[in-house]
């Protein structure tokens, strides 16, 4: 597995005149696009266009079908079946639809809810109204001495109690290998509870096969792996879908209205009221096959080696911390500069034309445990080189000389 | 626009050594704090009106980045003596300035320096942190809470 990727003539953005000249570290709040996805929202909007299901004319059929084999895609990418794949707007929609529809009516006080808080906002504040709503209660999993989840802490703290484990499969911060999923879904179900794993950040970046991590519900965004925003998916085994009731009530996912009651249609549509995404499901397909074509495995090595080369130059520049695991990591690094605030650090780099992310990263009580405020974080993916990282070295060091030396 | 152009030798310098940061000694007549949730920073503005209605005192406290903290060390050396009306004709003549809508005039003397946040939107927030905070906890003491 060589993991040497260099795909960045794919991505409009990144090249011609300005783009060339750009650094951008950012992907892991948002993924650049290739043109296989930009040529595809505008050929759905210019030959196929029109609302799916409704139309009997063959203009609706040929939208209905992009969309549906939109589906199959995003299906065949995570080894799932397409009718286990609902269409949302992102993560954060989807983790909501199960903190919703399904925790609202399956938790009563006494049950518990695992989580951590390693995790991104929008998979713990979904489950703080949740146990708000139901009486259950909030437990964390005991982080690790970086700071992260670790499968054994995971499996020691699922209790009699635990009617759901919510996690982070990668952190945003820190960065770390991919949970293990099937431990802690074999732990989980012996106890009678479900998993749910925010992909967010693992989905884009390795080759993922759901039926194997046997989690209950996997959650993650379309524009975080090179799709386009405002869509995202919710995975959820057949059998909880069809238990579940709908999230969002209106069109489309009704089977028979009458004026005092309905009933609904099957899953996944009775999950997706109202017209669609239809075109960003569209783009999100082709970046699946985008995705596929560069081989998973491949991507995940490449950003792996980007991350770990880049984690290991930052940690020699005297006064740089790095946060997360020590070796093997994905590709996320998080790091601050001694005496100078993150966000300082990020327009330093801006004006080098490297873009990194600086704050809390949508992860305030992980700030807390790492005693930081803020960090800056650089994140890589298939259209970075070895040079990127060779110039967010260069971009630390000299804006290290900025703040502590030239300006004295 | 370089880097020297938004981070002036007087920001870094008081940035590194913040004027009047801590806690507010004796009384205190009017305090506000805020902060920004994109960042995470945060600045609490604490000053005591004496005889005349003029600032007797100004302190700050917070983290954040160097723009913000200077500004706020800056900021609340220079509000000692003024009215609290004076106090508010500078508040809008700086932030004016940082939000690019006003050239810098000779009044916001040490603030000038923060004119080249300007050029830089997504550190307006910034730079004008600590002003929003005073101006919170001078609307809240006029409208008497």
């Amino acid at each position: 597995m060589s993991g040497r990727i260099d795909r960045r003539q794919d991505f409009p953005l990144l090249v011609g005149p300005e783009g060339a000249e750009l650094t951008y570290l950012d992907s892991a709040a948002t993924a650049q696009k290739p043109e296989v996805v930009l040529a595809a929202l505008a050929h759905y909007y210019r030959y196929d266009n029109a609302n799916v299901y409704r139309g009997v004319y063959s203009l609706a059929a040929r939208a209905t079908a992009a969309f549906e084999a939109a589906r199959e895609k995003v299906a065949r990418f995570i080894h799932a079946d397409p009718d286990e794949v609902v269409f949302t707007r992102g993560t954060t929609e989807s983790i909501n639809m199960v903190a919703w529809a399904w925790a609202r009516a399956e938790l009563k006080p006494g049950d518990e809810i695992l989580t951590s808080e390693a995790e991104h906002h929008s998979n713990l504040v979904p489950w703080q109204e949740a146990a708000r709503a139901t009486g259950a209660e909030l437990r964390f999993v005991p982080l690790s001495e970086d700071k992260t989840v670790s499968v054994d802490s995971v499996l020691g703290a699922i209790s009699q109690r635990t009617r759901i484990v919510a996690l982070a499969q990668v952190s945003n911060v820190l960065g770390n290998l991919p949970l293990e999923v099937a431990r802690i879904s074999e732990a989980a179900h012996r106890v009678g509870a479900v998993v749910l794993i925010d992909g967010a950040q693992s989905v884009p970046h390795l080759p993922i096969d759901v039926h194997a991590m046997d989690a209950d519900f996997v959650a993650f965004s379309g524009h975080k792996m090179m799709g386009p925003t405002g869509i995202g998916v919710l995975y959820g085994k057949r059998q909880i879908l069809a238990a579940m009731a709908p999230f969002h009530f209106g069109g489309e996912m009704i089977s028979h209205v009458d004026p005092e009651v309905s009933t609904y249609k099957d899953a996944p549509q009775k999950f997706e009221g109202g017209t669609p995404p239809i075109a960003q499901a569209i783009g999100l397909g082709v970046a699946c096959d985008y995705l596929s074509g560069l081989d998973m495995a491949q991507v995940m090595a490449h950003d792996r080696r980007l991350g770990e080369l880049a984690a290991s130059r930052l940690r020699e520049v005297p006064g740089v911390h790095v946060y997360g695991p020590r070796g093997d990591r994905m590709g996320v690094v998080s790091f601050n500069l001694d005496g100078v605030h993150a966000h300082d650090v990020a327009t330093a780099l801006d004006q080098q034309g490297i873009c990194v992310r600086a704050g809390h990263h949508c992860c305030q009580p992980l700030m807390r445990q790492l005693g930081v405020a803020a960090t800056a974080r650089a994140s890589f993916y298939a259209y970075n080189t070895e040079q990127d990282v060779d110039k967010l070295t260069a971009g630390v060091l000299s804006t290290m000389e900025f703040f502590h030396h030239v300006a004295r | 626009m370089s880097l020297a152009d938004l981070y002036r030798e007087i920001i870094l310098e008081h940035a590194r050594h913040p004027q009047h940061k801590g806690p507010l000694d004796g009384p205190v007549t009017l305090q506000a704090g805020l902060d920004n949730p994109t960042c995470g920073d945060e600045v609490v503005v604490q000053v005591r009106l004496g005889p005349g209605g003029l600032v007797e005192a100004a302190k700050f406290d917070g983290v954040g980045c160097s723009i913000s903290m200077a500004a706020a060390s800056i900021m609340s050396e220079m509000l000692v003596g003024r009215t609290l009306a004076q106090v508010k004709e500078l508040t809008e003549s700086y932030t004016a300035m940082v939000s690019g809508q006003k050239a810098p005039t000779d009044d916001l003397q040490d603030l000038v320096a923060f004119a080249g946040v300007a050029q830089f939107p997504m550190r307006v927030k910034c730079a004008a942190l600590p002003f929003h905070a005073l101006q919170k906890g001078i609307s809240r003491y006029e409208g008497g809470i």
